[in-house]
């Protein structure tokens, strides 16, 4: 298929239009037995049209396996360790580095020093464990924030908020980004420590006896020597998971449990001044943020906050969008 | 940019294959019952071959009831870190194996156990268990992708977070869970898959970008997508940043970018709000991109440009169709001439590499000639006839196509119809005569009649070319007769 020379230049050159040559149509143009018509061409998603595409696109998906097997082994360097106070692990390979990190030092509370997996559940965990503004106005309006991102839905309670996730948002009703906050009863027997007294490298939360339909915590537990508790009514004692009702349980029996604390267990005595919350600008919704904003913050947070601007859906709650109707199909070729 | 190729597009090792020896086309048939039967699944694998502990096989053994519960147990009650991670492996090697996928989740507590390594505080334990997902979502049973469902919202949670590594493998798994279970998509939706994507396309990072758009295109492939997924992809901020990972540009990446394009294709041919697309600037983008592959295709050898090509071509030509595309007063949104340029050297690039695409770019150029005298009169003055025609022994499909084309600028009158003749044109019809398919010669009937219509000189030329005799040929055919007669009628008194 031989080009005109031109035609490379014409790409090359600016845009334009040509300026059309005169229409002049003749009604015997279409009549009968002649029915040609110009008119532009829709193919539907199942169109057998597309078929030759289709096969060449998961081909070239598929062939993405035998180009995974050229991928490098991962670079190894001399050993380091994490340069962040307190932890020691040992790392000889950037890319693990670079994922504990993100993971256990990326969205730390300044308060109790738990990682969250994200911004937007640290913001969630500040509020709700460290500002008692919050606990005080939770008590006259909803103010427990679904965790899902978009959802905009508050509720009363924590446990409140656990049901809707649980009923609207089918999360697990074990999920561990949702604890509610510990009470201050040291004896809490199905309370597992959430002052962070635990040793390095134990899972999270786990403890001998289920407790049905809690949420689970929501952070990793930091190395002990790190751990402080900086506020006095925090300073509830932890039961800490031993080795032994972990080998009872064998490998199916892990349970995650969680307590449920009322929320009277958060109020503090200390006054607001004491609280040093951090800003939460991904939250604007809250009536709280602003003025938080304003207090001293030590906070150390992952300065990339993901913002979502997305309304809440699931299924069923679609407004005012119908289904599309048919394709006209014309079938020209 | 074009030159770069990071990520996973490169030369496929198939585009020689599949048109050449008979084995690859044995291949492609069955892949295109596949398709018919919709059947076609695709799924991607990231699987990290390097070697680690010396002395492991090079093939991993297929592992037992016994073996899953001991490795399990080694990672979560482990003393030692590398010994729990070093479990975790073996686990994920085992797991590529079918039988072992079947053992694994018809273990009590199994997935829980893995869930809880999942969100464990050792980030390398949980990388390991990421990938021991990964590996069950490549299943090709549903039961195994259904086994995963626990692990569906962490998944989701960690697409927050900011480990590139681990959200690209998330995004991974999840694509393929996707895929395989319409039980996950049931439960991902209300999970919020949506806004965590619309919040996770902002990433910086290549990999991530071009791991959601392939999770992505799994969730729009989905048969409940028009109703269920698109309207809510739609109202998200997501066809906003899909389409400006498409903007021709020193960021433009082809591996996000085929991605997002193929993203863009399923929403677009499902018809569910395209006046939506097109006010987001849609068409312009879109055109800019073909004019950017136009370019790109005749400096780079063989970079698997039609992969980006083919989604591209099919969004334009759908997009085209929608009544919003014209503004007031009837003219075009896109108007810009170098289109049709770019179109003609991808049409000959496909023609070379890639002829099975060749439909697929005819379906374009009907599309923005049908209704646009501006394109008719383009491709006349920028001598595109003759390359035109040089399609016709392609194939009939293609050789309908041309001819359609053909008749869109023929049709729109004597001023264009003395451009088309005298010329190469004449020879060629006498020639696609000559075809047995009906359709190409009805095809050609159609254009007979208009070239005889407004430039009634043709006539004698025809007659002396032995037009009456080609024309006879087809006088029986039940499709054609009509038409035959009634150019024999002309003819003759002509």
């Amino acid at each position: 298929m031989q080009l005109p020379p031109a035609l490379c230049a014409r790409l090359a050159a600016g845009p334009g239009a040509a300026e059309p040559l005169p229409v002049e149509r003749d009604p015997a143009a279409g009549a009968a037995p002649f029915h040609f018509v110009a008119r532009p061409v829709r193919f539907p998603r199942e169109h057998q049209f597309f078929e030759d595409g289709d096969v060449q696109r998961h081909l070239y998906l598929q062939d993405v396996i035998m180009q995974v097997a050229d991928v490098p082994e991962k670079p190894r360097v001399p050993a380091f360790a994490c340069q962040v106070a307190g932890c020691c692990q040992v790392f000889d390979a950037l890319d693990d580095y670079e994922h504990h990190y993100h993971t256990l030092h990326g969205n730390v509370c300044s308060f109790c020093k738990r990682a969250f997996p994200s911004g937007h559940l640290l913001d969630a965990h500040i509020l709700e464990w460290h500002d008692s503004l919050f606990q005080i106005l939770s008590e006259r309006q909803d103010m427990y924030q679904c965790l899902v991102e978009g959802c905009t839905e508050k509720f009363k309670t924590s446990r409140d908020r656990k049901d809707h996730m649980v009923r609207m948002h089918l999360y697990p009703a074990d999920f561990r980004f949702d604890k509610p906050k510990k009470s201050r009863s040291p004896a809490s027997a199905e309370a597992p420590g959430d002052s962070g007294e635990r040793s390095e490298g134990e899972a999270m939360e786990i403890c001998s006896e289920p407790v049905a339909a809690s949420p689970a915590p929501a952070e990793y537990p930091l190395p002990s020597a790190l751990v402080r508790v900086p506020l006095e009514d925090l300073k509830a004692t932890r039961r800490k998971p031993n080795n032994a009702d972990r080998l009872r349980k064998g490998v199916g029996g892990s349970h995650h449990c969680w307590a449920w604390h009322p929320p009277w267990a958060f109020l503090r005595p200390s006054g607001v001044a004491a609280l040093g919350a951090r800003p939460s600008p991904s939250s604007p919704s809250l009536s709280l943020s602003k003025w938080h904003q304003q207090l001293s913050s030590e906070a150390v947070r992952d300065p990339q906050i993901l913002e979502t601007t997305w309304t809440h859906y699931w299924e069923g709650d679609v407004d005012g969008l119908s289904p599309p109707a048919g394709p006209t199909l014309r079938m020209y070729f | 940019m074009w030159s770069r190729r990071q990520g996973r597009l490169r030369p496929t090792v198939w585009s020689a294959g599949v048109y050449g020896g008979s084995e690859p086309r044995v291949l492609g048939c069955a892949l295109r019952k596949a398709r018919r039967e919709q059947q076609l699944v695709s799924k991607r694998l990231l699987r990290d071959d390097a070697p680690e502990e010396a002395g492991e096989g090079c093939v991993a053994a297929i592992l037992g009831e016994t073996e899953v519960q001991q490795f399990l147990r080694q990672a979560q009650q482990g003393t030692e870190e590398k010994e729990r991670e070093g479990a975790l492996v073996s686990l994920r090697r085992g797991l590529q194996h079918p039988e072992t996928q079947q053992t694994f989740i018809r273990l009590e507590g199994s997935m829980r156990t893995l869930v809880g390594l999942l969100t464990s505080n050792q980030a390398l334990l949980q990388l390991e268990a990421a990938r021991c997902l990964h590996e069950l979502s490549h299943s090709e049973q549903s039961t195994v992708a259904e086994a995963c469902l626990p692990a569906t919202s962490y998944l989701l949670t960690y697409l927050s977070g900011h480990s590139s590594d681990f959200i690209e493998l998330c995004l991974y798994t999840l694509g393929n869970l996707i895929v395989e279970s319409e039980a996950v998509r049931r439960q991902l939706l209300p999970q919020g898959i949506v806004p965590a994507l619309a919040a996770c396309i902002q990433s910086p990072h290549v990999a991530v970008l071009e791991a959601l758009g392939y999770a992505l295109s799994q969730l729009l492939q989905a048969e409940e997508a028009p109703e269920k997924i698109i309207p809510s992809i739609l109202a998200s901020t997501l066809p906003q940043h899909m389409l400006q990972m498409l903007q021709p540009g020193p960021k433009l990446n082809p591996g996000v970018a085929v991605e997002f394009a193929w993203c863009l294709h399923y929403i677009i041919c499902s018809q569910v709000s395209n006046p939506l697309l097109i006010g987001h600037g849609a068409l312009s983008t879109l055109g800019l991109l073909l004019l950017d592959l136009a370019g790109a295709v005749q400096k780079t050898e063989d970079a698997g440009l039609e992969l980006l090509a083919c989604p591209v071509l099919r969004c334009l030509s759908n997009l085209l169709t929608e009544a919003a595309v014209e503004t007031v007063g009837g003219q075009m949104q896109l108007r810009d001439e170098r289109v049709v340029a770019a179109l003609f050297i991808l049409l000959q690039f496909f023609f070379q590499k890639q002829p099975s695409l060749l439909p697929e770019g005819l379906w374009l150029l009907n599309n923005l000639t049908a209704n646009s005298p501006s394109f008719c009169t383009s491709l006349l003055s920028l001598d595109l006839i003759e390359p035109l025609l040089q399609l016709l022994p392609v194939s009939n499909v293609v050789s309908v196509m041309v001819l359609t084309v053909l008749c869109n600028i023929a049709e729109k009158g004597p001023a264009y119809c003395q451009r088309l003749w005298p010329g190469p044109l004449l020879p060629a019809l006498l020639h696609t005569l000559a075809f047995s398919d009906t359709e190409v010669v009805g095809q050609s009937l159609e254009l007979l009649h208009l070239l005889f219509l407004y430039q009634p000189e043709a006539v004698q030329v025809f007659l002396q070319q032995s037009g009456l005799q080609a024309l006879e040929r087809h006088q029986e055919e039940a499709q054609l007769q009509d038409r035959v007669y009634a150019l024999q009628q002309t003819a003759l008194q002509g």
